[in-house]
């Protein structure tokens, strides 16, 4: 891209000019001759760099890629930059927030032209630390010229980049023993095709004879067969709160409910299964379950707008929006993960609203922080208050039979996600 | 918003130190080797304001730094003018480059501020051909004017002419 510069005279040029006109005028009021030695060198310099001398265009070129990356990537911003006659370039680069930048100084290639025009590409690294749609730049690039009695400043665009949420929480995709849905990855507790050993049992008439258990029929003297668990895929929905984003960044409750999702709807989907997703706390958004590598884009493509929400927040209740989500986002038998901070009564209500129609959500605890007070404190007495309320929460939480798994952002929840799934109760859907 | 390249803390230290240094040199050459009251005011002066713009950041650069490109100009003049002693032409030409590497160190000092990093560069010889050039003018004028000759005012007023001269071409050259 060929840019017009236009040259503003520098703070440089003022200052020589001063020195040069102050020598003179001492001279003059003084009739000293030696008071000119002094003007003497600022004038050679405004002399011998001429206004005429200034380069009229700069072709500058930048290029960032890949423009999509999961949180802790490396992107590469470079800057290409071909100017003749300029003293010194400089550029100064803008950047989203919590992205760390690394200038990969020097030149990673400098040609001189037969026209002497020197072409000169630097690199940034840049690792953006958070999830969601950025913007990198401008980059603002400096050109001075005449002696550096010039500059000219260009302000470049370069791109948006969208950062895919890192993906955490499970190692493995486990899932409860009452499974819904047919064609999937999961032994399930009927009989069926799959390749897991379930069982032996006597053999009847259409057997397949390769299912003979030979050993066990010569121990009993009958004909036994193997039985195989059948394998099935199941619904998964995942309830986002995203009512309040609380901690510090990068780690708030937000950041780490929008990754626990990703990881979770990653393992599920690589296996097979269906997830949709639901968000509440800003504008309710749903995503009906769906299976497939595209669901993962979606699902983070909705990740990628979540946010607090104050209106939705001074609201209040929760329960219109979910009470009306439509029939076919909650398939009956869908296992329902409710993704929370934990920090009002909101997520209770939710609780009380899918037990309603018939769900056992496990819940997923993402906050990782407190509020830091000072020891007797009148602050400290809210924060044991409110420390309080949480606690009070979570058992009334327990005693409705919803597992709650804390989750810091780091652990892998495989462990405790599959005792929580086989320990839950399906309730009598109303 | 934060800015790649920064922090440049040693960049930054180094050209205020460059600054005061500088400053100091030229408030050195000014008052050396007969110091007189006005003199060593506007050298002092001048050290305070090369302080000064050090600290004050970026907001109060610009404005500190002409006041320090200033005085620093002032002291040097008044010594010229009030001592008469015969180091004082060798001075005066040893200031020319002073005022000239603290002109270059103020302007390096805010690009440093700033946070910029360097793109692109040209050659160091290429920089240094016109100060050398500038400050072989200055030896050669300070030869010139510490000629013994006969005081005439029309020796007086052909050396004002050529440095009003001067300063019309340089305005000249910097002109739209």
């Amino acid at each position: 891209m060929t840019i017009d510069l236009s040259f503003t005279p520098t703070a440089r040029l003022r200052r020589l000019a001063l020195v040069a006109a102050l020598s003179i005028i001492g001279a003059v009021v003084t009739a000293q001759g030696l008071l000119l030695v002094l003007a003497v060198v600022p004038l050679v310099v405004l002399v011998a760099t001429p206004r005429a001398q200034l380069p009229a265009t700069a072709v500058v070129v930048t290029r960032l890629s890949p423009l999509r990356c999961v949180e802790g990537d490396e992107l590469v911003l470079e800057l290409e930059v071909r100017v003749a006659g300029a003293d010194r370039v400089g550029a100064e680069l803008t950047l989203p927030p919590q992205t760390e930048a690394t200038f990969e100084g020097g030149r990673v290639s400098a040609a001189t032209s037969p026209g002497g025009t020197a072409t000169t590409t630097v690199r940034w690294l840049l690792v953006p630390q958070r999830w969601g749609r950025h913007r990198v730049g401008p980059v603002q690039v400096r050109v001075v010229a005449g002696g550096g009695c010039y500059a000219a400043r260009l302000r470049l665009e370069v791109d948006d980049i969208v950062v895919y949420p890192a993906a955490g929480a499970l190692a493995r995709s486990v899932a409860p023993l009452e499974l819904a849905a047919p064609l999937g990855e999961h032994p399930s507790r009927t009989a069926g095709s799959g390749v897991e050993f379930a069982g032996v049992r006597p053999y009847h008439h259409g057997d397949r004879r390769r299912d003979i258990d030979w050993r066990t029929s010569a121990r009993h003297g009958g004909v036994f067969v193997r039985q195989y668990a059948d394998e099935r895929a199941f619904d998964l929905v995942l309830v986002l709160d995203t009512t309040v984003d609380a901690g510090p960044a990068g780690r708030s409750t937000l950041d780490l409910t929008v990754r626990a999702a990703t990881g979770l709807a990653q393992t599920y989907l690589r296996s097979h299964d269906r997830v949709g997703l639901v968000t509440f706390g800003g504008p309710l958004h749903w995503l009906s379950p769906a299976a497939g590598p595209l669901q993962l884009y979606r699902v983070c493509e909705a990740l990628m707008s979540v946010r607090p929400d104050q209106a939705e927040r001074d609201a209040g209740s929760v329960g219109f929006g979910l009470e009306n989500l439509p029939r076919r986002m909650l398939p009956s038998r869908a296992f329902v993960c409710l993704v929370t901070p934990l920090l009002d009564d909101r997520p209770l209500e939710v609780v009380q609203l899918l037990r309603g129609r018939g769900f056992s959500p496990l819940v997923i605890d993402v906050l990782t922080s407190e509020p830091e007070v000072a020891d007797r404190s009148p602050a400290h007495l809210a924060v044991r208050t409110w420390r309080m309320q949480r606690e009070a929460l979570t058992v009334e939480l327990g005693t409705l039979g919803v597992p709650v798994l804390p989750w810091d952002g780091e652990g892998d929840l495989t462990g405790a996600l599959l005792h929580a799934m086989r320990s839950v109760r399906p309730t009598t859907r109303t | 918003m934060t800015t790649a390249g920064v922090p440049r803390p040693v960049a930054r230290v180094l050209w205020r130190v460059v600054v005061v240094v500088t400053a100091g040199l030229c408030a050195l050459v000014s008052a050396l080797p007969d110091p007189s009251r006005p003199v060593v005011v506007a050298a002092v002066v001048a050290v305070v304001a090369a302080m000064v713009s050090t600290l004050s950041g970026t907001p109060g650069w610009r404005p500190a730094g002409d006041a320090t490109v200033a005085l620093v100009a002032v002291a040097v003049l008044l010594a010229a003018a009030l001592d008469d002693s015969d180091l004082r032409p060798v001075q005066v030409v040893l200031a020319g480059p002073l005022v000239l590497l603290l002109v270059t160190a103020l302007d390096r000092g805010a690009t440093a501020e700033r946070g910029e990093v360097t793109v692109l560069r040209a050659s160091a010889a290429s920089r240094l051909a016109t100060a050398t050039a500038a400050t072989g003018a200055a030896v050669l004028v300070s030869v010139t004017a510490a000629q013994q000759v006969v005081p005439s005012v029309t020796l007086v007023l052909v050396g004002l002419a050529a440095a009003v001269a001067a300063m019309v071409v340089a305005t000249r050259a910097h002109r739209k």
